[in-house]
């Protein structure tokens, strides 16, 4: 992932850190958006995502003093965050398979825009289609901007199988958009 | 490489996939777990303020209903040698005024110090001092139309009582929140 060590938000930490009660709301308004659609894109499901975010950020407040400035502030939290959705889907079994793939998944023809109608909507559309795997991949890879290496660590997992797997999901939303009628 | 367009979508608009709003109550559950004792007072201290300032509006409506429009019908046949009267309880009602309104106005100082980090708890009290000063303006043309009644004048200091109330009130808790606090910095330090 790329990471910026500037943080725009350290004068926030720091209030934290120095025990600023208002600079945890603060921070909490300026992370809580993006935390929560992060989770929703985890869970698929709206009650699970509310619980994750309040979680992590309960963590993150809790661990603030391990808290280095090594990386950015958000990107601190969204690794706390993602962490916990994938404990509490492990919980329930709903685990990442690490399965050999075989055979690398024959190219796509990669359609152009058109075909595809790409919009917003419609690729969320897709997204919430796709099963928990294949969903968690795609949005860790392209929306939150993981590279493989880091998706392998977080979903214990090797490099070459969040390759393929991401290379099936994108495949799986593609098929998805194309057969999505367009409103 | 033929360059991949729902990659590219999708990255160019990642930002866009973050639509929906966090739901309003998270803040409020992570605040209990983050700080227990000190969210379960400042939550206290908002309700002091709301129950405070309600009771004397209902009072005040209540009253006006019931009471008001009565006197008035009767001032217009009442003896003129009133409008004396009604003077000098006038004068004596400004100097009370004079009286809470420089305790209030010691106490807002104070609590404007102790609540500093609470910007919430500040906006509540003043949403509800406005209304119980709009009162007061209704209040004030009753004064008038109904030459200074007994009644009139009570509702009136019970306003500046009231606010005085819970400004002590709410002060005794951020007093007692700072302490804490401060025992809590010290524990830490000796630790």
């Amino acid at each position: 992932m790329n990471q910026q060590n500037y943080d725009i938000h350290r004068h926030l930490v720091e209030a934290c850190m120095a025990g600023n009660r208002k600079a945890y709301n603060d921070l909490y308004s300026a992370y809580s958006r993006a935390m929560y659609n992060l989770c929703l894109r985890m869970m698929n499901n709206a009650e699970d995502a509310r619980d994750m975010l309040q979680e992590g950020f309960i963590e993150a407040f809790n661990r603030l003093d391990s808290f280095r400035f090594e990386s950015a502030f958000g990107a601190w939290l969204k690794r706390i965050v993602v962490n916990k959705c994938i404990n509490a889907l492990e919980k329930r079994r709903i685990v990442f398979v690490d399965e050999e793939v075989p055979d690398p998944l024959p190219q796509d023809d990669m359609p152009d825009e058109e075909e595809l109608r790409l919009s917003v909507e419609r690729v969320k559309l897709a997204m919430n289609q796709l099963p928990q795997g294949a969903r968690m991949i795609f949005s860790l890879y392209l929306i939150e901007g993981y590279d493989h290496t880091e998706i392998a660590e977080i979903l214990k997992i090797s490099e070459s199988t969040s390759k393929t797997q991401f290379m099936r999901a994108r495949q799986m939303v593609r098929d998805i958009l194309r057969k999505m009628p367009v409103t | 490489m033929k360059k991949d367009n729902l990659e590219r979508f999708v990255r160019e608009h990642a930002g866009e996939f973050d639509s929906l709003e966090a739901p309003p109550a998270s803040w409020e559950v992570i605040e209990e777990r983050v700080f227990p004792f000190r969210s379960g007072r400042m939550k206290k201290l908002r309700v002091i303020a709301w129950r405070s300032a309600a009771a004397v509006l209902i009072f005040a409506a209540a009253w006006m209903l019931n009471d008001v429009r009565d006197n008035r019908m009767q001032i217009k046949d009442a003896d003129r040698q009133a409008v004396n009267r009604m003077n000098y309880v006038i004068d004596e009602l400004s100097d009370a005024e004079a009286y809470y309104t420089s305790k209030i106005q010691s106490r807002e100082q104070e609590l404007a110090i102790y609540a500093k980090d609470h910007p919430e708890i500040i906006e509540d009290l003043r949403e509800e001092f406005r209304a119980m000063d709009q009162r007061k303006v209704e209040l004030r043309t009753d004064l008038a139309e109904s030459n200074a009644d007994a009644k009139v004048i009570e509702a009136i200091i019970l306003s500046y009582r009231v606010k005085l109330e819970i400004l002590d009130e709410m002060l005794l808790e951020l007093r007692q929140t700072d302490k804490e606090s401060n025992n809590d910095t010290k524990s830490g330090k000796e630790l």
